[in-house]
């Protein structure tokens, strides 16, 4: 895939142009431009989005102009009165402030989770992420939860906003862009994973009602007191002992690192086509005399001389370098500790108690203190119960956890959450498709007034874009192919039933 | 054809010359190739793989990207083990038929889409083990070499040279020229249908509603 660096020198190429009429920077606003429009159009990168009960929102503010200074969504934990002269924190403050004699009034909140432990009178409201596009499905607790306008729950039932019970429906409500509600309400507190200690960034294991270990083999094999031990044994001569050896460069990828090829290779012009052989002779073809050949690095201490050191390939053999397990810690006058007793003796601090300290990770089951994992953050997650998915790739390590459990899933069409730059890859849409974003940008480029417009070419390309972003349409809906059409609708649409509508003219009784 | 014979034939009909071309560099000429490729893959579904997913327990949604970089669309899904064909079905009709359906473990019977590159399965398997053997509509692989050649059929090639040749007409902005043999190429994408086979199937894809066959034993309703 390429970069969008590499898509604008193709698109200079068409426009026969280095910046003397359209500079880079105006081509790169419009890629972003076609990009943004593609994803729109097409509704075609859906992701879920998981919100703890009650919702969040990472920024509230007393007065609107707080807004300005976070792109998050905005909740105002203040009422507006009286031509947004004042912000009330309570609603009988309106009529206060207009001399008339306060109603009682429910307590204020400055944050939607505050529904947990007092009676409000404030929408119980839930923010969406920054690329939210549109809403595809939802669900509590795995329940459907099922769409309906805010008319209509106003129209059924008094302070619909407050009922408490299971949640059947969401409507956009009277919350700002990217906000739902839902009814009923559900205001205990939930929140599925704890981030605890946040100040030391991601997170490094889990705790909780089901079980974790953490697995890293066969990484991490060793555990290590000092940084000085882990630069010796980083040093050649310290090798781990493969695990497999294989005789073809296509094996490598069925093998478990650390492995070693202990064959020469004829490369080809593909990896798959190689010949591997064991022997010079078989090489060039000659009758030369063979070499005994061993599996394993070792073998070259067989005084038989059985590993041959006339391998063609780079010899690759892991050395024991990173990561390992750092099982001490460094007191302020260097020394190394094992306890923390010790790093509080020599800092001068008071005493603690001791700990047993594992050197590997299977000794956290024999009661060894709890350790960082080998490799420093999980790389992926698995369960014979459930899955875990990565959500959000575009944030490179993973921030959050959740479960859709007891909480609020959302299905839904998400956008470009940052402008792309020019070493950046579109990576939302298949590399193929990159193309479309060069006819969408040339588009507009041949459209813009002024020297270089050209109407027709822009139309074209324009109509190029347009096919791309129909065919990724099509894509969204995966299963489009394999669908067999009917004439009728395969279920009937969880909806409420239409209301009586009576004739205008029906008589009103008072 | 090959990559050399249809570079060849594009860059003769662009007037330059085949050797030492002046306006086109070797790879360019390539990367338009591959990209006539695509267009061809795209509008007529020629290219079909298949690939073997193992049923993990617990596993609802699996990734098309994951299983084949290339991977365009699923149009089939079969499971091994138990030989049977997985029938397409819509979130919302899961949750009709189940209202807590993500929760619902037994041999696979649905696949239902999500998102471009990713579906499900219902139910998911609670055990382990299992092959999802997964037909797809796919991108051709770029070719490799000046004497690869494209794996469409033999009377789709002269498409690609058309494609070519559009791209060079528009690279001189020779837009009335370069419309008349796209709307050549596009003229191609019927044919080449009809020879993937894939217009004979859309002929039975409209019918009578199977909206009373329900799920099989195992799964609650």
């Amino acid at each position: 895939m390429g970069t969008i660096s590499d898509d604008l020198d193709k698109i200079q190429e068409i426009l026969h142009d280095s910046e003397a009429i359209w500079s880079r920077t105006e081509l790169l606003h419009w890629l972003n431009d076609a990009l943004r429009q593609f994803l729109a159009e097409s509704k075609a990168i859906r992701q879920l989005y998981i919100s703890d009960i009650p919702g969040r929102y990472a920024i509230t503010g007393t007065y609107d102009w707080e807004d300005g200074y976070e792109k998050a969504v905005f909740w105002r934990n203040t009422h507006l009165s009286q031509s947004t002269l004042h912000a009330c924190t309570h609603a009988w403050e309106t009529e206060f402030l207009d001399n008339l004699t306060p109603t009682d009034s429910k307590g204020g909140i400055t944050n939607m989770w505050e529904w947990a432990y007092l009676v409000n009178d404030r929408h119980y409201q839930f923010a969406l992420p920054r690329n939210h596009e549109v809403i595809v499905s939802v669900a509590w607790d795995d329940f459907p939860v099922h769409p309906i306008i805010t008319r209509e729950l106003d129209e059924s039932t008094t302070r619909w906003m407050e009922q408490k019970g299971r949640p059947i429906w969401w409507t956009e409500g009277i919350g700002r862009n990217r906000t739902i509600e839902i009814y009923e309400i559900i205001t205990d507190y939930n929140q599925q994973y704890n981030l605890e200690e946040a100040n030391n960034g991601i997170p490094r294991r889990f705790t909780g009602d089901r079980s974790y270990s953490a697995g890293s083999d066969p990484i991490a094999n060793f555990a290590y007191t000092t940084s000085g031990d882990a630069q010796v044994l980083g040093a050649p001569g310290y090798d781990f002992v493969p695990l497999f050896a294989y005789t073809n460069l296509a094996d490598k990828d069925f093998v478990k690192e650390p492995a070693y090829n202990f064959t020469i290779n004829y490369t080809m012009n593909l990896p798959e086509l190689d010949n591997t052989f064991t022997q010079p002779w078989e090489f060039d073809g000659s009758d030369g005399g063979g070499v005994a050949r061993g599996m394993w690095p070792w073998e070259r201490l067989d005084p038989a001389g059985g590993y041959a050191s006339t391998v063609d390939v780079a010899d690759a053999r892991p050395q024991i370098s990173e990561p390992g397990i750092r099982i001490t810690q460094a007191a302020k006058t260097g020394e190394f500790c094992t306890q923390t007793w010790e790093k509080n003796q020599l800092d001068g601090d008071a005493i603690g108690t001791g700990d047993i300290i594992g050197c590997y990770l299977w000794e956290l089951d024999f009661g060894a203190k709890a350790t960082n994992l080998a490799v420093g953050l999980p790389r992926t997650i698995d369960s014979p119960d459930r899955q875990y998915m990565a959500v959000n790739s575009a944030v490179g390590a993973p921030r959050e956890y959740k479960s859709s459990a007891d909480s609020l899933s959302i299905w839904h069409v998400v956008m470009l959450e940052r402008e792309l730059s020019e070493s950046d890859i579109p990576d939302m849409i298949p590399s193929q498709l990159q193309k479309y974003l060069r006819y969408g940008t040339l588009a507009r480029a041949f459209h813009r007034s002024g020297e270089g417009q050209n109407d027709a070419m822009a139309t074209h390309y324009l109509s190029r874009f347009k096919r791309g972003v129909q065919l990724f349409k099509r894509l969204a809906d995966i299963s489009y192919r394999d669908r067999v059409y009917a004439r009728e609708s395969m279920d009937q649409l969880r909806a409420r039933p239409p209301r009586v509508r009576l004739p205008a003219e029906f008589e009103r009784i008072w | 054809m090959t990559r050399s014979d249809l570079r060849t034939r594009i860059l003769e009909a662009l007037g330059e010359s085949t050797t030492a071309p002046i306006f086109w560099s070797s790879s360019q000429m390539n990367d338009l190739i591959d990209e006539a490729q695509e267009v061809l893959a795209e509008e007529a579904a020629q290219i079909k793989r298949t690939a073997y997913v193992p049923l993990k327990n617990g596993t609802t949604y699996y990734r098309l990207r994951a299983i084949d970089p290339n991977a365009m669309t699923p149009y089939r899904i079969y499971t091994r083990h138990n030989e049977r064909r997985l029938t397409v079905a819509t979130v919302m009709e899961l949750f009709n038929r189940h209202q807590r359906w993500i929760s619902v473990n037994s041999d696979p019977e649905s696949w239902f889409p999500i998102s471009w590159d990713m579906f499900g399965i219902f139910p998911s398997p609670s055990t382990g083990g299992g092959i999802m053997e997964i037909n797809y509509l796919s991108w051709p692989r770029p070719l490799a070499d000046d004497d690869d050649e494209p794996e469409f059929p033999q009377a789709d090639h002269e498409g690609l040279v058309l494609y070519g040749v559009y791209e060079g007409l528009l690279k001189r902005w020779d837009i009335t020229r370069a419309t008349e043999l796209f709307t050549f190429f596009m003229d191609r994408w019927g044919d080449s249908r009809i020879r993937s086979g894939t217009d004979k199937i859309k002929s039975s894809d409209f019918q009578r509603s199977r909206s009373k066959v329900g799920f099989r034993a195992g799964t609650t309703f």
